[in-house]
């Protein structure tokens, strides 16, 4: 960077290097009662400039009378005009005051206001009469054919005459009262610079944090999606070649391909078995995959309760009997039709209740209760919502209960029983079997549809999981 | 960044007072508004929180009218060294012209001082300077608390570095003085080497140096020359 900047450029490279003027550091008003006393109490009226000569206060004292008459006249004016020009250009080299005389014979005290060394400005302290001195007489020769002597003389015996040492020490506080006055303004600029400064850095900072947490966010989501995609892709390819083991044993076993032995029949029987619990947990791979890819459609229609309770609990009867376990299932009367994806209403039953008996002991119950429901529903309120009248609603829902005599699940692992991939008993992997996608996808089903899913358990004694269906779809805000 | 008005006949310097929280970067200041001649520093002005400790920065001007007629400023900042005031820091280092590392002498702060000074390099960095290429000193302070690096191990880091090294007790002015003659040298140096301060603005070097560190008559202390000159 060039330190030499042209004439009147402004440098920004440092916030705290900028140089105020005596306007932006004083807080004017105060300050002009301030010199507005000081005038009163001494009787002798100045004027203060800035650094540029721009004239900030201007007081008046007992000399106004005087100075105002002889400025009636071309000549007073004229002269009193050059005056103040030389008191604004008067060269301030020391930091003492300097004397000048005027054409009346008045007398003024120039101070320079520093600040740091720095020149900020200038007093011009008086018109006042030197006690040493005496003032000149004025002509009307000199001054214009109106000019009356008499008039002036009067006027001038309302100057105030000070001792010179006198004048010089009052100009001397003055000049001590703006330093520390500065000296203050200067302080707050500074801090307030800085404050304006530091917040402005924060948030740069913080804009930079968010850009690059949104990219790793933007990445990540890119990422997650690739692999929801990829399985998607995967398990679809495994699933056709699967679909053809299993056929191609069906026909075996109907004999299509001549009789079997007792042996082989078995072991067809068990790649038969075996391939068709592949092919379920690789459908459900499959629908896991859909919903974390964002892929989930529903196919809405007007759905039958009864008949899609019907068709789970078949799909899971023959586990149960396997398991010796009772299912009960209680459907409450007048339960209204819904709109919804039956498929997936049904896939839901299938997976809580495949869970219900799974876990449960054996001779144990699962009972599958469907009723008539209100939730009560908060709306949002506020600028954008319902007034408070309104916001509290009830909502006809249709509320269906899974409770189980199995294992339970304990208080702690509650919370992550429907994440993906969750399996509350490591262990249990291996005994129970499964994905532990069964309730992440029960999960994303029910709330697909507007409603909500809830577990309560007790170790020991079972569990049981709620899922409320709204019957009225929800409006899209 | 050294400002330089040709028209106003003015020159104004910035020097940074940096390193960990409490190593006296404030006491140094201090030191130095009571060590020096009155004519020649403004006030000091501190910008701190209720618990004394820097929120935002102290700062005092010192100054002189050199021969040639130039007026000639120099304004000694200091940064607050706690962590949480990071853009702080960054913006009083803007523009830096040369910085004093107050590092603290005790052995259990050695941490301290390598974060400070690594906060430094990329606060300046992120204000477009580069710690290689400006007048750096370092001070050990607080030489008098027990359990200090000793005077051995100090000068023989010294001796492999490329910043010069003082040692001070800032507390007591000691070192405070010889610091500040030291960056002020080196400062110049750099400044000249550069833009070629001597021959534009007819200001040489001792004239800056003892211009600026005229030493108070009532402060006590010898008129001593200023500490190690800077390489």
């Amino acid at each position: 960077m060039n330190p030499f900047p042209a004439a009147g450029g402004r440098d920004l490279s440092s916030a705290l290097q900028r140089n105020f003027s005596l306007s932006e550091l004083l807080d004017v008003a105060v300050f002009r009662e301030v010199c507005d006393s000081y005038a009163d109490l001494f009787q002798i009226g100045f004027r203060i400039l800035d650094r540029a000569g721009e004239k900030l206060i201007d007081t008046k004292g007992e000399s106004a009378d005087y100075c105002a008459y002889l400025f009636n006249f071309p000549a007073g004016k004229s002269r009193c005009t050059a005056e103040v020009t030389a008191l604004r250009q008067m060269d301030l080299p020391g930091a003492q005051p300097l004397v000048h005389d005027c054409f009346t014979g008045l007398r003024y005290l120039v101070m320079p206001i520093l600040y740091e060394g720095d020149l900020m400005g200038r007093i011009l302290y008086g018109p006042y009469l030197p006690a040493e001195g005496r003032p000149l007489a004025l002509s009307s020769e000199a001054m214009g054919e109106k000019f009356n002597p008499d008039i002036a003389a009067r006027l001038l015996l309302r100057v105030r005459r000070v001792p010179q040492a006198a004048a010089q020490k009052v100009v001397r506080h003055l000049a001590q009262v703006i330093e520390v006055m500065v000296h203050t303004g200067y302080k707050q600029a500074l801090t307030s610079r800085m404050h304006v400064e530091a917040v402005s850095a924060s948030y740069n900072e913080l804009q930079d944090k968010n850009r690059v947490l949104q990219e790793s966010f933007e990445r990540l989501k890119e990422l997650d999606r690739l692999k929801s995609s990829f399985l998607a892709t995967v398990s679809h390819e495994l699933r056709t070649p699967l679909t053809s083991v299993i056929g191609y044993s069906e026909m075996l076993l109907e004999g299509l391909a001549g009789a079997l032995s007792p042996e082989q029949t078995d072991y067809v029987r068990t790649i038969m078995e075996k391939g068709e619990n592949l092919l379920s947990l690789i459908t459900s791979i499959l629908d896991f995959s859909k919903v974390e890819s964002g892929n989930l459609r529903l196919n809405l229609s007007n759905c039958n309760l009864g008949e899609i309770v019907r068709a789970a609990v078949t799909t899971v009867l023959p586990m149960a009997r396997k398991q010796s376990v009772e299912v009960v299932v209680r459907v409450g009367e007048n339960l209204p039709s819904l709109v919804a994806d039956g498929d997936k209403i049904r896939q839901v039953l299938v997976n809580l209740l495949g869970n219900a008996i799974k876990f449960n002991r054996k001779g144990g119950r699962v009972e599958l209760e469907l009723v008539n429901a209100r939730l009560p529903r908060r709306q949002p309120t506020g600028a954008d919502g319902l007034p408070e009248a309104l916001a509290q609603t009830e909502e006809p829902v249709v509320l269906v209960t899974v409770r189980d005599t199995g294992i339970g699940i304990p208080q702690d692992k509650l919370h992550r029983v429907f994440d993906s991939f969750y399996q509350v008993d490591g262990s249990s992997t291996r005994e129970y079997g499964g994905t532990g996608l069964g309730l992440a996808i029960a999960k994303s089903f029910v709330e697909a549809h507007g409603g909500t899913i809830q577990v309560e358990s007790e170790v020991g004694k079972g569990s049981v999981f709620r899922f409320v269906l709204p019957v009225e779809r929800p409006t899209q805000g | 960044m050294v400002q330089i008005n040709l028209e106003q006949r003015e020159i104004t310097l910035k020097i940074v007072y940096y390193g960990p929280a409490l190593s006296g970067k404030t006491t140094n200041l201090q030191a130095i508004h009571q060590l020096m001649d009155p004519t020649v520093r403004g006030r000091l002005m501190v910008l701190d929180t209720s618990d004394d400790r820097t929120l935002f920065f102290d700062l005092m001007p010192v100054f002189f009218r050199s021969r040639s007629g130039f007026s000639v400023k120099v304004k000694l900042f200091t940064a607050p060294g706690q962590v949480m005031h990071s853009s702080t820091r960054r913006v009083v280092l803007q523009a830096a012209d040369g910085i004093v590392f107050v590092a603290d002498s005790q052995r259990s702060m050695t941490r301290a001082n390598n974060d400070s000074w690594r906060d430094m390099a990329h606060n300046l960095k992120q204000n477009g300077l580069n710690v290689q290429e400006l007048p750096v000193v370092i001070q050990f302070n607080k030489r008098d608390l027990p359990d200090v690096r000793s005077d051995e191990e100090i000068d023989e880091v010294a001796r492999r570095g490329r910043e010069p090294v003082f040692k001070a007790v800032a507390l007591r002015g000691e070192g405070v003085m010889e610091t500040l003659a030291g960056l002020l040298r080196f400062t110049w140096r750099t400044l000249d080497a550069r833009h070629g301060l001597s021959s534009k603005l007819h200001i040489e070097e001792e004239e800056f140096i003892t211009s600026l560190l005229r030493l108070s008559p009532t402060a006590g202390m010898a008129d001593q020359a200023p500490g190690r000159s800077a390489p």
